[in-house]
């Protein structure tokens, strides 16, 4: 597709399908336009992947789904955050920013010669 | 249970993949029609929508099968499915399958039987509360060792006084002639404190067990049996408590039946009987002993008299380290107080899970344990190497599916997986067999009867929790290592020759060919070395029965035993219905001589010794040297047939009224004097303060312990001038022995009705045979693993050679075209088969040498080189190899040319 839409970083799936589930309930196509959506459009999600993630997600307990019907009357399964998800989104969004701003510290440092 | 809910909990799972795999399909579903109606949206046209909404979504089944992964059921699934695949595929192949059943199955039986004695004698758990806790505290002798039994003086001292344990017990091993209403039968047992069975924490299944009160003086005499008595002697009778028993003469009441995994305590278990410790007097003690002189009327009193095991229960806070320091000092005190029996006597304390056997036996039964482990262990091997080659073979034939399924994308370490599934399928099965053939060979070997009379032992082996686990194990193990070369060989990918077909013709002649090679060659390498052990400790235990170099004719002394103490004869009594048997057999036909012994040659359980001491070399400071001796009538050497070399044998006119006077082999003379001067030398037994004896003759060495034993040291003493009771009466027969040895029964019996005999006219090979036994298992067991071994082996050589008949046949059959006559073809064939024997035999001679040299050195009278064997094992490899040539040779013979060129 374009050239300008990066892979979602590895390790950073599980992080942003938290996030976005943290807004609300939603289904899997749903769950993949919203965070192509949030992210301007940057982040291309291999849709395929999605899936496997989320069954990972449900296994750890993060995340759990039920069948429910949609505005437009259709069947689908809709995922949603459980108490132990909301926690480890908290976790990973402080590791995450830990990890953005040493890097950002370095990246900083390198590029001010003052 | 547990297994029960973990196999519902799969099955489950399984029925749910059905259903989250159709769950997965709809929510895939539900995303394409999405993205498709998006893309319409967007204005593109119904099929551009439907591609690109594909393309976004990537592959639907990869994406499933994503999930079914990230389910973490991935594992179990396909383990299920290749397991069903297997099972059809087996189906499909029965010739192979039961092949491969068969080589495990015979195997992994043996193996399931054997561990389930060996773990159920030395490692299994012992039937007792708490066993970790128990020790045994044993008496340490310079020269008895430090296993040697205990009296009850010490017992009772050790017990008031240490200072470690909860509690202490005692326990002794004994025989008795019971009788139950006009049954009479020779029981074994155990004589226990009154506090045995609390102290052990063993359970009745009816009525009580012995108490502490049982034990007092002047306590009723009562007894516990075994739920194994219980169910012979008393027909399982509901109303056995209260009911009569008698034990030598001795009325006794039964007060309960023990627990029916309760079968006494080692070092010596086995046992049917319990009486308190304090009527031990009534039975005969049938463990080892150890005599020091000491006062006392009887063996409780005497505190130099040891024949019996104590036991303690260590406290929570106490180690082992620390009780043995406390019972050391204990019995240093007894040391100083008793110098007579106890001086340089100490403690030596085990934990009791250490000490199975008596450690006499325990040497050569654990390592006896393991050599037979180690066989069956090997013939194992031996099946899974014949498993892997036939399925090397078969893999030829399956080149072409699994090159299909590698070219359509499977991942080699998911078809190894299946493959492998695949064989432990069929271990599974061999095992499942193996484990019902185990299960009926040992209760087949339970419903022998002990081939010792004077032990009737009873033993019951069940293939129990362990044994299964164990035999599982097996299986796992077995399915692994035959599987993994087969399976590795047949996945390593190579596309173009598997798919073109003939690649698998061309290389027949390569590698794989080579594996098959070294396999049959492994296993005659590891037969040979089984059969010549099979045939060695065959021929010493023949050649023991068989009277070789025993010193006398085994097959022409008859040994009657019986023990008239069990049957409450005072010792007046006894001698002289033993004086008076002796006349009558004596003058019995087919009866050349007869004499009294306390003791058959040979007989491994009467053996016993004594301190020696040699006046002139020895003084009154000196222990002696531990010695055997016997104690026998007139015409005793005559009886034997061994030859006097000095002086003379006894006499009627040695009496305890004339000097006491003694007969020494020749192994004993050369020890302190030499044959011609032995005679008239003075030696003493025990102690210095005893009665001195006089040799008054030197006998020609004989064998009295092992057939096989080196020449032994033996001291003859006169029957009429030593206290002994009852004995053996030996008779030297001509013609028939089992008619004279029933005519003799017949006399005594008419004597005495209700005697027991140990010995009931067995000839003293018949009793060599017994101290063969040892030998004549270790034999068979190696035999059986041998011939099995070969067997196999057989298999795979014909294998090995139908397969190279079959791969070569255009080639075989063009040669034959060109003119070449079928022998020539045949030499062709063979010789490919020829140096695989020849290699395999001739490793296999090299360890079998190895291995023939430890066993000399482990088993005496075992002759490494023993020509007789080795050409009979040579004979038999070659006789055998050949027979696995019949059938290819023939179907060369038969080549039918048209349709071998036409075949490819």
């Amino acid at each position: 597709m374009t050239a300008d839409r990066s892979d979602v970083l590895q390790g950073t799936l599980e992080l942003l399908v938290l996030r976005t589930l943290a807004l609300e309930p939603m289904h899997g196509w749903g769950l993949a336009q919203r965070i192509e959506t949030m992210s301007g459009e940057v982040f291309a999600i291999q849709q395929g992947t999605l899936y496997p993630a989320l069954q990972r997600m449900k296994r750890k307990g993060w995340v759990q789904s039920e069948w429910r019907v949609t505005e437009n009357n259709r069947r689908a399964r809709y995922y949603f955050l459980t108490d132990l998800g909301r926690r480890q989104l908290a976790a990973e969004r402080e590791e995450w920013e830990r990890t953005v701003n040493a890097v950002n510290g370095v990246l900083n440092w390198a590029g001010g010669t003052k | 249970m547990n297994l029960l809910a973990s196999v519902v909990a799969r099955a489950r799972s399984l029925f749910r993949r059905g259903r989250e795999d159709a769950e997965t399909e709809d929510e895939l579903r539900f995303h394409l029609e999405m993205e498709t109606e998006k893309n319409l949206r967007a204005g593109m046209a119904p099929r551009e929508a439907r591609r690109r909404a594909h393309v976004r979504l990537g592959g639907v089944g990869a994406i499933r099968e994503g999930v079914r992964d990230a389910r973490g059921w991935r594992r179990l699934e396909d383990l299920v499915r290749d397991a069903g695949y297997g099972l059809r595929g087996l189906r499909r192949n029965p010739g192979f399958t039961i092949a491969a059943v068969v080589s495990l199955a015979i195997p992994i039986c043996f193996n399931t039987a054997v561990f389930a004695i060996v773990d159920s004698v030395l490692f299994g758990p012992l039937p007792v509360v708490r066993p970790a806790q128990l020790v045994d505290v044993y008496t340490s002798h310079p020269q008895f060792g430090q296993h040697a039994p205990s009296s009850y003086p010490d017992y009772l001292d050790l017990r008031s006084e240490h200072d470690v344990f909860t509690d202490m017990a005692a326990h002794s091993p004994m025989r008795a002639v019971v009788r139950v209403d006009d049954d009479v039968d020779l029981v074994m047992g155990e004589a226990v404190t009154g506090n045995y069975f609390q102290f052990l924490g063993v359970q009745p299944v009816l009525g009580r067990l012995l108490a502490p009160d049982d034990d007092r003086p002047g306590a009723a005499r009562v007894a516990v049996i075994s739920a194994g008595l219980w169910a012979g002697a008393f027909g399982r009778d509901p109303a056995v408590v209260g009911r009569d028993l008698h034990i030598g003469s001795q009325p006794y009441v039964v007060i309960g039946v023990a627990s029916p995994d309760f079968y006494g305590m080692p070092p010596v278990p086995g046992g049917d009987l319990w009486i308190p410790i304090t009527r031990v007097d009534d039975v005969t003690p049938a463990g080892p002993s150890m005599n020091m002189p000491s006062p006392g009327a009887t063996r409780l009193e005497r505190r130099g008299q040891r024949w019996m095991f104590i036991k303690g229960r260590l406290r929570g806070d106490v180690g082992l380290a620390q009780a043995d320091a406390n019972l050391d000092s204990l019995m240093a005190g007894l040391a100083a107080a008793f110098p007579d029996s106890n001086e340089s006597l100490q403690v030596s304390l085990t934990l009791t899970d250490d000490v199975r056997l008596e450690p006499s036996a325990a040497g050569p039964a654990y390592g006896g344990a393991a050599a037979v482990m180690f066989m069956v262990g090997v013939v194992l091997l031996v099946a899974c190497a014949n498993v892997t080659g036939m399925l090397l073979a078969r893999a030829a034939s399956r080149r072409r599916e699994i090159g299909v399924r590698l070219a359509i994308g499977a991942s080699r370490p998911r078809l190894v997986q299946q493959l492998l599934t695949e064989t432990l399928v069929l271990s599974s099965v061999g095992a499942a067999a193996g484990l019902a053939l185990a299960w009926g060979m040992l209760r087949v070997m339970g419903a022998v009867e002990s081939p010792i009379r004077s032990l009737p032992y009873t033993f019951e082996f069940v293939v129990d929790g362990r044994a299964v686990l164990f035999t599982a194990a097996l299986a796992a193990g077995a399915g692994v290592l035959a599987g993994l070369v087969p399976a590795l060989d047949a996945t390593r990918p190579n596309l173009v020759r598997d798919l073109n077909g003939a690649g698998a013709v061309a290389r027949a002649g390569g590698r794989r060919w080579f594996v098959r090679d070294g396999l049959v060659a492994a296993q005659l390498a590891v037969t040979v070395p089984l059969l010549v052990l099979a045939g060695l400790l065959g021929r010493s235990a023949l050649a023991a029965t068989a009277g070789v170099s025993l010193g006398f004719d085994p097959g022409r002394v008859l040994a009657v035993g019986t023990d008239l103490e069990m049957n409450g004869y005072d010792p007046e009594r006894e001698e002289r219905f033993m004086r008076d048997a002796l006349e009558r057999v004596r003058s019995m036909p087919g009866v050349t001589a007869a004499a009294l012994t306390s003791r058959a040659p040979l007989d491994v359980i009467s053996y016993g010794t004594a301190p020696l001491l040699v006046s002139g070399l020895h003084g009154p400071a000196d222990r002696g040297v531990l010695t055997p001796r016997v104690a026998v009538s007139p015409d005793y050497f005559e009886t034997l047939g061994v030859p006097l070399l000095q002086g003379r044998g006894f006499t009627a006119a040695d009496t305890s009224e004339t000097p006491l006077v003694a007969v020494v082999s020749e192994a004993l003379a050369d020890r302190y004097w030499s044959v011609e001067t032995a005679v008239g030398q003075r030696l003493r037994f025990g102690d210095w303060d005893g009665p001195e004896y006089e040799i008054v003759g030197v006998s020609a060495d004989y064998k009295v312990r092992f057939p096989t034993e080196e020449a032994s040291p033996y001291v003859h003493s006169a029957r009429s001038q030593v206290a002994v009771r009852g004995g053996v009466l030996l008779a030297r027969i001509e013609g028939d022995a089992g008619a004279v040895a029933g005519d003799i029964r017949r006399e005594l019996r008419r004597m005495e009705p209700d005697l027991f005999f140990f010995f009931q006219g067995d000839t003293l090979r018949e009793i060599a045979g017994v101290a063969m036994l040892p030998f004549r298992i270790a034999a068979s067991v190696s035999g059986a693993a041998g011939i099995v071994a070969m067997l196999l082996g057989a298999v795979g050589l014909y294998g090995v050679i139908a397969y190279v008949v079959a791969r070569r046949t255009r080639e075989l059959a063009i040669r034959s075209v060109l003119g070449a006559h079928s022998g020539s073809l045949l030499r062709l064939v063979l010789a490919s088969g020829a140096w695989v024997i020849a290699v395999g035999a001739g490793v296999g001679a090299a360890l079998a040498a190895l291995v023939a040299r430890l066993a000399a050195q482990v088993m005496p009278g075992v002759a490494p080189g023993d020509p007789l064997v080795w050409a009979g094992v040579l004979l038999l490899i070659v006789g055998v190899t050949a027979a696995a040539h019949v059938e290819p040779a023939r179907r060369i013979l038969r080549l039918d040319l048209t349709r071998a060129l036409h075949a490819e």
